[in-house]
């Protein structure tokens, strides 16, 4: 199988010497399950050349390290090299990241376009010299963990908090452990978990749809059902007040055609709800 | 406790500012795409409130971490 690893040096830039090093780790984890390896990297690297790299071999998995944004791989000084607009270049691969701040929105969006993985940080990542190594083995072991055959996700992101909490017990200086506290927290691996939301309309969607489909149905959608359910509700509430008023609570239970034409919407609605939702499931 | 030995935030301010400037001359840490030094962490320490209320508040996390069982 094929696996592409990004590991770009910016110039002049330290950090992206230390991920570039770091990142012989995945490799050589990659190369022992037997992953034939495209790797780019040590100098930068553009967007084209990465699109061209998935394109051309399909990789299953896809491994970055180096800076990285909200919305953002980083592999160059002009020009992101993947961002959400890129993520259904991910779908179907196993993305795993060590870099700044993706999983906040980047990871959530890959993971929407159906990647397999994505393992990032909502946060800053930090270390330091002191520790280097302990970092640098936290961050690459759940690679290595999920080509020793591991394939839960979840399961791989409990080993990998207990692999920074063993780092941590290893640090000799309370500055490495209290850093290493800091990057084990803000990991994320979606699949493993479902991420976070400060949505209203998500956090309904999720109670109504659960915690997989819940993400994948679209922020329209979900203000198109909860508009649809309020002037359902708005409608029935009008047309019994008026029954109530020309007959009271007879007049309600009576057979009228606004209550076969309210039965036939919800219906339709439930239909078409009922679809998607199946639709949903195959993707 | 005895109230006049009862630990402030201050006490925890001005104990991580002593760890840090008493680190070696070559002590370095990265945070993102910035590198520190030891002289460049006191200064952002002292001088940038959203720093420093980054580091103390991990120290608190670290130091309740350590005590979880």
């Amino acid at each position: 199988m094929e696996s592409l690893v990004i590991r770009p040096i910016l110039d002049g830039d330290e950090v992206s010497q230390y991920s570039f090093r770091w990142a012989e780790d995945p490799i050589r984890d990659l190369k022992n399950a037997h992953f034939q390896v495209n790797d780019i990297g040590g100098r930068e690297v553009s967007k084209q050349e990465v699109v061209e790299a998935i394109d051309s071999r399909d990789p299953y998995v896809v491994v970055h390290y180096d800076h990285g944004d909200e919305d953002a791989w980083i592999g160059n000084k002009t020009e992101p090299i993947m961002t959400s607009a890129d993520a259904h270049l991910l779908s179907g691969r196993v993305v795993y990241t060590m870099n700044c701040l993706s999983a906040k929105t980047l990871g959530v969006n890959a993971w929407k376009a159906g990647a397999k993985a994505y393992v990032g940080y909502v946060q800053e990542f930090a270390f330091t010299l002191d520790g280097e190594l302990l970092f640098r083995e936290a961050v690459g072991y759940g690679l290595s963990v999920y080509l020793s055959g591991i394939t839960d996700w979840s399961q791989i992101k409990r080993r990998m908090v207990d692999k920074f909490n063993e780092m941590m017990a290893a640090a000799t200086d309370p500055w490495t452990g209290m850093w290493l506290r800091h990057d084990r927290d803000a990991l994320r691996i979606y699949n493993g978990e479902t991420p976070e939301t400060t949505c209203f309309f998500r956090k309904i969607a999720l109670l109504l749809l659960g915690k997989r489909y819940g993400w994948l149905v679209g922020r329209g959608q979900i203000v198109g059902f909860a508009v649809f359910f309020f002037s359902f509700g708005l409608a029935v509430h009008d047309f019994a007040h008026s029954l109530w008023a020309l007959g009271g609570l007879k007049e309600i239970l009576g057979l009228h055609g606004g209550w076969i034409g309210f039965g036939g919407m919800l219906l339709a609605f439930l239909a078409c709800g009922s679809q998607y939702l199946r639709k949903l499931r195959r993707t | 406790m005895c109230p006049d030995v009862e630990p402030t935030v201050k006490d925890l301010e001005d104990t991580l500012l002593n760890y840090i400037k008493t680190r070696p001359p070559t002590w370095a840490w990265f945070l993102g795409r910035k590198k520190f030094g030891r002289d460049e962490t006191v200064e952002r320490f002292r001088k940038d409130k959203e720093f420093r209320r980054l580091v103390m508040s991990s120290a608190l996390i670290k130091a309740v971490n350590d005590f979880k069982v």
